[in-house]
């Protein structure tokens, strides 16, 4: 086991599962703020507790759900902190061909780095910018084979089949 | 349901401020997140609220989402479950069961073998088979409902701390995957 105990380990996973009640959530968010560690424990219980939402049956709202979260959205911007690979992993993702599911997340991140890239382009506000324009049309390239994003006709087509 | 990957896509577009791609991604997830809104709150009004100020809350942190982080599902999960959390403690009056299913269907052993499952999945639920029927349904009830402690000692018509202890030994069962 590692630097956590078991009771606190055993907090952590109730804080995930819900089961605490308002003193008990508010004395493990305290906990959260001050040791790294049971934070970290926090967010691993989420990763494999939340798996568990495969046994929840899903059930589809209503569609004015979407017009009340456009309106909120439209005056709130998202952090504009985005998460960057390591070398490390760029590297690996780029040199070994794995086994699919690995390959896709793989692939995920090269062209998220390519899309990083062009976030700081199209900022222009450094100086690194220009020295990586020569690398901008490889960028761009990658952009144009996101499907998801930029076919509008599958938007079109999810929004139909959500009405 | 859309891949991970193109998950992680989305959430990386929207990250940018891609409205679009915000959309598609709320199509691609909101009965997952509505359909644990209704299971923790019971009232279609309370669930609605709850799961927007989930996807508001999403919206605004998808540039904190790191694939290293896990799966983006489970991360806009723990989003969806936190808020639903925080609201039923603020609107204690909320709290009423308003009946609808409790229970869940734990997979077979078959479908914990369908190679389609994602391999997180089958570890956490490969683990959660392996521990005591009781220990297993505590957690599963704990989990699918938001139970606090007390609302599953009524529901399993069991003394609380026999409760906790059951919750304890799920919990220890799951761990060991915590580790690898």
């Amino acid at each position: 086991m590692s630097a956590i105990d078991d009771h606190k380990d055993g907090l952590a996973a109730e804080f995930v599962l819900g089961t605490l009640d308002a003193v008990g959530r508010a004395n493990a968010r305290m906990m959260m703020a001050i040791d790294p560690a049971f934070a970290a424990r926090i967010a691993q219980w989420e990763r494999h507790l939340g798996e568990l939402h495969a046994l929840v049956d899903p059930v589809d709202p209503s569609p004015h759900n979407w017009e009340w979260i456009k309106a909120r959205i439209a005056a709130v911007r998202p952090t504009p902190q985005m998460w960057m690979p390591t070398l490390n992993e760029a590297s690996a993702a780029s040199a070994q061909p794995r086994k699919p599911p690995e390959s896709e997340v793989a692939a995920a991140l090269l062209a998220l780095v390519l899309h990083r890239l062009l976030h700081l382009l199209e900022g222009a506000h450094l100086d690194l910018a220009h020295a990586l324009a020569r690398d901008a049309e490889f960028g761009r390239q990658f952009l144009e084979r996101d499907r998801i994003v930029r076919e509008p006709a599958r938007l079109e087509d999810a929004r139909a089949r959500a009405r | 349901m859309l891949a991970s990957t193109e998950l992680v896509w989305l959430l990386a577009a929207t990250a940018k401020g891609d409205q679009d791609a915000f959309e598609l991604l709320y199509l691609a997830t909101r009965g997952i997140l509505y359909g644990i809104a209704m299971r923790i709150l019971r009232q279609p009004a309370l669930a609605e609220e709850v799961m927007q100020e989930a996807y508001v809350e999403i919206w605004r942190q998808a540039g904190g989402f790191s694939p290293r982080m896990g799966d983006p599902m489970t991360w806009m999960v723990a989003i969806l479950r936190s808020a639903a959390f925080d609201f039923r403690l603020k609107r204690p009056e909320t709290a009423h069961d308003q009946g609808g299913p409790s229970e869940v269907t734990f997979p077979a052993a078959e479908q914990l073998a369908d190679p389609a499952m994602p391999e997180a999945r089958r570890h956490v639920l490969t683990r959660l088979s392996h521990v005591d029927e009781e220990a297993r349904r505590a957690v599963l009830l704990a989990y699918a409902n938001g139970w606090s402690r007390e609302q599953l000692a009524s529901h399993l018509g069991q003394p609380v701390d026999v409760v906790v202890e059951a919750l304890r030994d799920g919990i220890m069962g799951i761990r060991e995957c915590l580790e690898s």
